[in-house]
């Protein structure tokens, strides 16, 4: 079986030279270079380089290994079998390269990154078909939270969360002594001033964290569908913990150290802590979620 | 034949037709894109703010007041943020006989491009703690637009000690927008046709008794945007459309 199925993948089962291939997936890589250099060039010295969006390299970083990761694995377990649709797939490829060129020449980065979806997903069509497709699913699902979204939204989504985790540390923060009072999302605390601001308690960093937390769940390829949804949900409350953390720890270090420290604190560190705790909450829960559907099947 | 299996799998071949097409479609759209984006000359010419806005007009005249006034965007009173937002941001006060201070904010920006537009104050008060309340549209009966009026915003913006009543417009290229989705749409249309618009924030909003009743705040509404009206009016033809657009 797995001898058939690898000569199906290969240009010839004798393991004749495949540089025609080589150059065949050269030439669409150079289609993608072609059109996402500007981007990402443009990207890396815009919106990435803001606490907002920093996370958007990461995720799209980990998006492309990922889909480099499940094709290998696909065409490894032998299910790589091309059955072409050129036709659904261009026109997929015409949507994202419409959206790509109104997005690129207007910077209009929803349409200009969103067009990816579109355009990756027709390049998988023309090529292999609708069940790779659908094998892929995930990869398109993680690249989605690459999109940066409009600004205007992220404020309006962004906002309660911003007022949750102050009012959050206040609360934390005055009931452990501390001299810190609130208004709004500004925390003043002693002789400083902290804005709790949208990095802080960003709906990008939940983006990233259930991104990567759907990744973990992906890898660990949870037989239980009980465990990855109750999972997936409980993310959402593992980040606002995590951006709590993060911001009572930006507190008490501006407090004891000064405002300079805390702001290099903010720039160097404020992030690790964020994942750091994101990442030990998501994995002890998932320990604890194994432990309680264990003693409920037991 | 395992040993096949674990080593990876070798490129599938394609079709050489539906690569080439790939090829040049998204040739096409690059070349496209580059094209359409608009360029310099879409811009209009830069201005000095501070020397635009008349100190004095009307009954009113400028004063140095204590007041201190809600930010321009959501980062709060951080200079950088302003910076990075607006080519040009100006705060005042203006006093008459007979009335309390009304504070005037403008942010300008000389290109409105899909990131990085004004911000909508009634994020900014939120922001920073205030409630905001009553967000409505109004609309200003005017001679000096060509529509013969202007759309406008109303807030009522309060925390325990203060109630701040709030007027504003949205002018980006010569359109008054009451709302992010109409900015973004009128941008883009701008935008494919080579015109990077500008756009300016004008903000007047005056702090009124807690106990005030509706129609004390109606009156105070009508007061400040016969205000912003009546600075619009003094200023000369050739530097007027900084605020209401080209006529």
């Amino acid at each position: 079986m797995a001898d058939t199925s690898h000569g199906r993948l290969g240009s010839s089962a004798a393991g004749a030279p495949s540089s025609g291939s080589a150059l065949q997936w050269g030439a669409l890589l150079a289609c993608i270079a072609v059109l996402y250099m500007p981007t990402f060039h443009a990207l890396a010295n815009g919106l990435w380089s803001t606490d907002q969006n920093s996370h958007g390299p990461i995720v799209l970083g980990v998006a492309a290994w990922f889909f480099y990761f499940k094709s290998r694995q696909l065409a490894a377990a032998g299910e790589l079998l091309p059955a072409p649709a050129p036709a659904a797939g261009f026109v997929f490829v015409l949507i994202g390269l419409v959206l790509y060129v109104i997005g690129r020449s207007q910077d209009f980065h929803l349409f200009e990154m969103g067009a990816l979806l579109p355009f990756i997903a027709g390049l998988v069509l023309i090529f292999f078909g609708w069940n790779t497709l659908r094998r892929l699913w995930f990869a398109f699902f993680f690249l989605f939270f690459a999109i940066p979204l409009p600004g205007a939204i992220v404020d309006v989504l962004t906002h309660p969360m911003k007022i949750l985790v102050s009012w959050g540390s206040e609360h934390l923060l005055w009931n452990l002594g501390y001299p810190i009072s609130r208004s709004g999302v500004i925390l003043t605390i002693g002789q400083y001033q902290l804005l709790v601001a949208d990095a802080c308690a960003g709906l990008n960093s939940l983006f990233t964290l259930e991104a990567l937390g759907m990744l973990y769940l992906n890898l660990m390829r949870h037989e239980s569908a009980f465990r990855n949804i109750v999972l997936a949900i409980l993310i959402v409350p593992i980040s606002l913990t995590a951006n709590l953390v993060r911001v009572v720890v930006l507190a008490l270090v501006t407090y004891y150290f000064g405002d300079e420290a805390g702001q290099g604190f903010v720039h160097g560190f404020s992030g690790m802590v964020l994942f750091m705790t994101a990442l030990l909450l998501i994995i002890s829960m998932d320990g604890l979620l194994r432990k309680v559907s264990k003693a409920y099947r037991g | 034949m395992r040993i096949g299996v674990l080593k990876i799998p070798r490129l599938p071949h394609l079709n050489w037709t539906h690569v080439a097409a790939v090829a040049v479609l998204s040739i096409g759209a690059a070349w496209a894109a580059s094209t359409l984006r608009p360029g310099s000359e879409g811009q209009v010419p830069p201005i000095v703010l501070e020397q635009v806005i008349p100190t004095q007009f009307g009954s009113w005249v400028e004063s140095k007041s204590p007041l201190v006034q809600m930010s321009l965007t959501p980062q709060g009173a951080r200079d950088d943020a302003v910076a990075a937002t607006y080519d040009a941001a100006v705060m005042r006060s203006y006093v008459e006989a007979g009335g309390p201070p009304v504070m005037v904010a403008f942010a300008y920006g000389r290109s409105q491009r899909q990131e990085g537009k004004i911000h909508r104050p009634e994020l900014c008060y939120s922001s920073q703690g205030f409630k905001v309340d009553g967000l409505a549209n109004a609309s200003l009966q005017t001679s000096l637009v060509p529509a013969g009026h202007i759309n406008i915003k109303r807030l009522v913006a309060h925390t325990q000690g203060r109630l701040e009543l709030v007027s504003y417009w949205i002018r980006i290229g010569d359109i008054f927008s009451q709302n992010a989705v109409n900015s973004r749409l009128y941008i883009l249309s701008a935008g494919l046709q080579g015109r990077v618009p500008d756009g300016i924030l004008f903000r007047v909003s005056q702090i009124v008794p807690k106990e005030s009743k509706p129609e004390d705040m109606e009156r105070a509404y009508a007061r400040q945007e016969k205000m912003m009206l009546d600075m619009v009016s003094a200023m000369p033809q050739s530097t007027r459309w900084v605020l209401v657009g080209p006529s």
